[in-house]
């Protein structure tokens, strides 16, 4: 053997094995390289996703005021019952005139009208009911009569009574079970148990399968008091002040050749105002209630804790947190006046929660909340 | 899946999507042998070491150019040669070289200083060579360049090329003839 094929052959054969700093370097040049890739990505598409959140936030906005425009008109508007006026060919004639003359007006044709009907109230003394015939007069402006012009002024004829299981003073009948409809206030308390996200690029690429960091569901809770106000039989409007809104995201990292556990963690404390109107009223009291509003948040205390090691993300997050939520709930009725409520509701945060730090600037980490609750709830009605 | 059962097929597919797991078992697969590589070039540990480096995230961010054509060893060991020439380039240590023609040494295999020599006592020899002529050396000898080759990618002669390899190849016989093992 020469010379040159001993060495070639030395040096070809040789293994030593690096230390470890080096793998652990080229980890954070190809992080680097990830962040570089991820930085252009979001500059491309930086302003068609600035336009998509725009219009977004436009349309969510339109659709706010659409739909609370039609709350509070369909709160000051009757239910549509049928009634036929006295003047009516339709007006049974087998009802003798002298039962009805002169206070009668109109005769609901329906008995599953009678419900809506019942609840019409000491101020709205103008109708007349005599239960066993099914008779009833409205209001004119209570009703949306197609035969307007038939209705006499109902303010001349008197109110009278027969008896029957409705009574005209808008009592309701003593089998059913009171119900506020409007001017009534109610206060409870309120505990979610909230199925938490953290919304952010790291995050969201957590849930694809094949990228380093793993993003799990995480959870929290939130804890408060409730107090609302019914401002028509089917709209109340409610405050919620949650003392305690625990929100979590948990992540899996892979870093330095291992997984490691990551949790962050933000206290908050938070106020809610939403809209609650009602979808269905059934029979017994219970209530279907479809949810609406904004909220609002104050961050007491943020933390991420790394494999068992807690540090405070206090300086990094920002103090407020404002978005909107959307729901159902279900009230049913437990006792005299007290309500036990279930349902679930949804927080989208609309704020760049992320302040930025030393490395990394907000607008390249915008996070946001999101969480998705189930609603167990208890209200008394005050009045 | 762990470096025993090395499967370069998805191994190399896990690379090009950045699957960083996949990443560290085609490192712990190769670094051995191009560390190797990379000392016999430098002679340094911390050189060595930061070539390593170099040349793998070379490696990570080029991968979807390899194809399946020749061996992936070879094709990593290229991009580690090249990047220990552009390295000692940098360093303008290229042109570090033998001036004096040394004597010819005797050179027997049956040697026992030769016989029972390792890398690591090779690597203590190769340091002692002036890095341009170690860089030749290396170049042709372990890794087959021509003379040609050679002096395009250092922006020498062809001359200078083969009187530089000569001369390290009289002097790293000679300081290995006179170890005493």
């Amino acid at each position: 053997m020469d010379f040159l094929k001993w060495y070639k052959n030395i040096i070809d054969s040789a293994e030593e094995q690096p230390p470890a700093r080096v793998w652990e370097e080229i980890q954070n040049e190809l992080d680097v390289d990830q962040v570089w890739t991820e930085i252009d990505k979001e500059m491309k598409a930086g302003r068609r996703k600035d336009l998509v959140f725009r219009l977004s936030m436009a349309a969510s906005v339109l659709l706010i005021i659409a739909l609370g425009t039609i709350l509070f008109s369909e709160a000051g508007r009757s239910p549509s019952a049928k009634i036929i006026t006295v003047n009516d060919p339709a007006f049974p004639a087998s009802i003798p005139e002298s039962t009805y003359k002169p206070s009668i007006i109109a005769y609901a044709s329906e008995i599953r009208d009678f419900p809506r009907l019942r609840n019409i109230r000491a101020g709205n003394e103008k109708i007349v009911y005599t239960g066993s015939e099914s008779i009833v007069i409205a209001r004119e402006d209570y009703y949306s009569l197609p035969q307007k012009k038939s209705i006499p002024d109902i303010s001349k004829y008197n109110v009278i009574s027969s008896g029957g299981p409705y009574s005209l003073s808008g009592e309701e009948p003593s089998t059913d079970k009171k119900e506020v409809t409007s001017g009534g206030y109610y206060a409870g308390v309120s505990g979610h148990l909230a199925n938490t996200w953290l919304l952010n690029n790291k995050t969201l690429q957590g849930l694809r399968r094949d990228e380093f960091t793993a993003s799990l569901p995480s959870f929290g809770y939130n804890l408060g008091i409730t107090a609302g106000k019914k401002v028509s039989r089917r709209l109340d409007i409610q405050a919620e002040l949650y003392i305690v809104s625990l929100t979590r995201q948990n992540y899996n990292e892979y870093l330095h050749g291992r997984y490691i556990n990551n949790s962050i963690q933000f206290n908050y404390s938070s106020l809610t105002l939403s809209g609650r109107w009602l979808l269905l009223n059934r029979q017994g009291g219970s209530r279907h209630l479809l949810v609406t509003g904004a909220y609002t948040g104050i961050l007491k205390n943020a933390m991420q804790d790394i494999n068992g090691e807690s540090i405070s993300l206090k300086n990094e997050y920002n103090t407020a947190d404002y978005g909107i939520i959307a729901g159902y709930e279900y009230l049913h009725p437990v006792g005299n006046n007290f309500y036990v409520g279930t349902g679930f509701q949804t927080k989208l945060g609309l704020n760049n929660i992320f302040a930025g730090n030393e490395i990394i600037p907000d607008y390249l980490n915008s996070t946001r909340n999101l969480s998705i609750n189930l609603i167990l709830s208890v209200r008394y009605n005050i009045k | 899946m762990t470096i025993k059962d090395f499967n370069q097929e998805s191994i190399l597919t896990g690379c090009m999507k950045n699957d960083r797991r996949m990443q560290e078992l085609l490192y712990r697969h190769f670094a051995g042998k191009m560390y190797a590589v990379c000392l016999s070039y430098t002679g340094e540990r911390a050189v060595a070491q930061d070539i390593l480096q170099e040349s793998f995230v070379k490696v990570f961010r080029n991968i979807k150019q390899f194809n399946n054509d020749g061996s992936l060893e070879g094709w990593i060991r290229k991009i580690v040669t090249n990047t220990a020439i552009d390295h000692l380039r940098k360093k303008k240590v290229t042109r570090e070289y033998i001036d004096n023609e040394p004597s010819d040494p005797e050179f027997h295999t049956h040697n026992s200083a030769i016989r029972i020599m390792g890398f690591n006592e090779l690597m203590e020899q190769i340091k002692r060579l002036p890095e341009g002529a170690r860089l030749v050396f290396n170049l042709h000898a372990v890794d087959g360049y021509s003379h040609k080759e050679i002096a395009s990618q250092l922006n020498i002669t062809e001359g200078t090329s083969k009187s530089q390899f000569n001369r390290a190849r009289k002097l790293l016989m000679s300081f290995i003839g006179n170890m005493n093992l």
